[in-house]
């Protein structure tokens, strides 16, 4: 690899990590406090990438590196060629039989308004011995996206630690409703079957009275 | 085609020209390869293959700039100092170091490589670069987050990583020279080197992670966790099963406590093997150390550490769990 490809290719890999964390696009891919390690990764590989570019001759240096250096070009190839998209149904499909650790809701008003719920808040209400947060009877909302089994459908969110590899998958089982498309996202209202849910194993069951179509959000992982 | 051709002929359209042609060219089809590439498992795969590349990218520029630091401004005196004169002793010293660096695994890896340009015996640095990755602070926590109401798996993991890497640095150091580590050439010592240094050791080991983070991304998407599950009744089986998961998914060491309080199927025990071998060895690792410290290293390195890791995981498990 010549020093002058050397600075192509680090600068190409500083413009797709500038452009990913500048657009929102890295939300795909890893968590949002992300974007400032991003942003300085991308400003510091343009810098190393300057003295390279610059250089007018075009013969070898004394810095050789392997022929696996080219492999960095390919992440590019694959961020502008295919766009890959956030991680879905079939990601949630295949890892469904995983029970992710139950996370407390950050907030949930006790009373009996209607409550809106993460996917995995509501599988960590329903698991509680004594229904904490008064669930029964009451309306809740659920937003995600449509994923399937034989049996049914679910309302299912991804949850993202590091980066899109370590997705762990929430969901919410929908009855009383035809399934919209898969990998639609959909707001759920409806009320929780009292007991369902209280085996990790198996998640919690809303009686859905309405579904509605929802613009996917700008983190689709939460 | 070969550089030395590129070179010899000096063409009007190199090397640089050409690469800048091919990602142009992806910019113009712009995305519209997604409606072509085969399906959904291709695209799952090209979002955790780019999520790898993207989330370990900024860890191994910090280890690589840090490294270059380590090589140009901290003296060999002051390493001396720092750590015992017998190297037997240096090697748990090492060890209970790697406290202080939270980051990644990817980090570790240059890291290692500065600290031994720098004169650092090899087997205490290689402790350090398995050590850090596994006791830092930030793993600490995530860990105890993971486990809730469960401090004896977060003391389990400390311990266990922390003997394997004391284990494995004292077998380094038997086998001395017979290591077969290649280190390149200390840098120059003129004007802007610390930058010559710190570009070519990123396009050094990025390639290596670049290669690992595509297994990882297929072993994540092809491999459904059910096969993976249906083998964890047998503890044997089980441990070496979360061994060879470890190894091939190629998580974060901040993350991987998550997935594996996830694989309820488990026994603790077996959880631990992951939690343990993970941050020491996986295929990132392997290819990344293959690529700073030679093959013939890595073929006795890999092999050594996941078998200590796996037996010092089982036996403190079986202690403490």
């Amino acid at each position: 690899m010549t020093p002058r490809t050397q600075g192509v290719v680090l600068a190409v890999l500083a413009a797709v990590l500038l452009r990913l964390a500048w657009t929102g696009e890295y939300l795909r891919f890893v968590t949002p406090w992300m974007r400032w390690p991003l942003l300085g990764a991308g400003i510091i590989l343009g810098f190393l990438a300057l003295r390279p570019l610059l250089r007018t001759d075009r013969g070898s240096d004394h810095h050789p590196v392997p022929r696996s250096a080219w492999l960095l070009i390919l992440p590019t190839l694959v961020v502008f060629a295919v766009a890959p998209p956030p991680l879905g149904a079939f990601l949630a499909e295949r890892r469904a039989d995983q029970v992710g650790t139950p996370r407390e809701p950050v907030q949930i008003a006790a009373g009996t308004g209607p409550l809106t719920l993460l996917p995995g808040e509501l599988q960590w209400a329903a698991a509680q011995p004594d229904d904490p947060v008064g669930l029964a009877g009451r309306e809740v909302s659920v937003t995600g996206f449509v994923s399937r089994d034989a049996e049914a459908w679910y309302v299912t969110r991804l949850e993202v630690f590091c980066c899109a590899a370590d997705a762990i998958v929430t969901r919410v089982r929908v009855a009383g409703q035809d399934p919209p498309p898969r990998d639609e996202w959909v707001e759920v209202v409806g009320t929780w079957v009292a007991g369902t849910g209280s085996d990790p194993a198996a998640p919690p069951v809303l009686e859905a009275l309405r579904v509605t179509p929802q613009q996917a959000p700008r983190n689709t992982y939460g | 085609m070969t550089e030395s051709q590129v070179e010899e002929r000096t063409p009007t359209f190199g090397q640089a020209e050409l690469v800048a042609v091919a990602v142009i060219t992806a910019m113009l089809v712009g995305g519209s390869l997604r409606e072509y590439a085969d399906g959904e498992a291709f695209r799952t795969w090209c979002t955790m293959f780019v999520a790898v590349v993207v989330q370990s990218t900024p860890f191994l520029l910090g280890g690589v700039l840090l490294s270059a630091a380590i090589a140009r401004f901290l003296s060999e005196g002051v390493l001396r100092r720092v750590l015992p004169a017998n190297p037997v002793l240096a090697v748990p010293v090492a060890g209970v170091a790697g406290v202080g660096l939270p980051g990644c695994e990817c980090a570790a890896v240059p890291i290692a490589d500065g600290l031994i340009r720098r004169g650092l015996r090899p087997a205490v640095a290689l402790t350090f670069l398995l050590a850090a990755p596994a006791i830092n602070p930030a793993v600490i926590v995530s860990t105890a987050v993971a486990f809730p109401g469960h401090p004896a798996m977060v003391a389990a993991r400390v311990l266990a990583s922390l003997v394997t890497a004391v284990l494995v640095g004292w077998w380094c150091l038997r086998r001395g020279e017979r290591l077969r580590l290649r280190t390149r050439a200390a840098p120059h010592d003129h004007g802007s080197d610390f930058v010559a240094t710190a570009r070519h050791d990123f396009l050094h080991a990025g390639g290596f992670l670049v290669a690992g983070a595509m297994i990882a991304a297929a072993i994540n998407t092809f491999v459904p966790r059910s096969v993976v599950d249906t083998v964890a009744g047998q503890a044997l089986v089980a441990a070496l099963t979360m061994a060879a998961f470890a190894f091939l998914a190629a998580l974060c060491s901040e993350s991987d406590a998550f997935i594996a309080a996830s694989m309820t199927a488990f026994s603790d025990t077996a959880k631990l093997v992951f939690l343990v071998v993970g941050p020491a060895m996986d295929v990132k690792l392997a290819a990344m150390e293959s690529g700073q410290f030679g093959a013939a290293f890595a073929r006795q390195f890999v092999p050594v550490v996941l078998t200590v890791a796996v037996a010092t995981a089982s036996l403190v498990g079986w202690w403490l769990l």
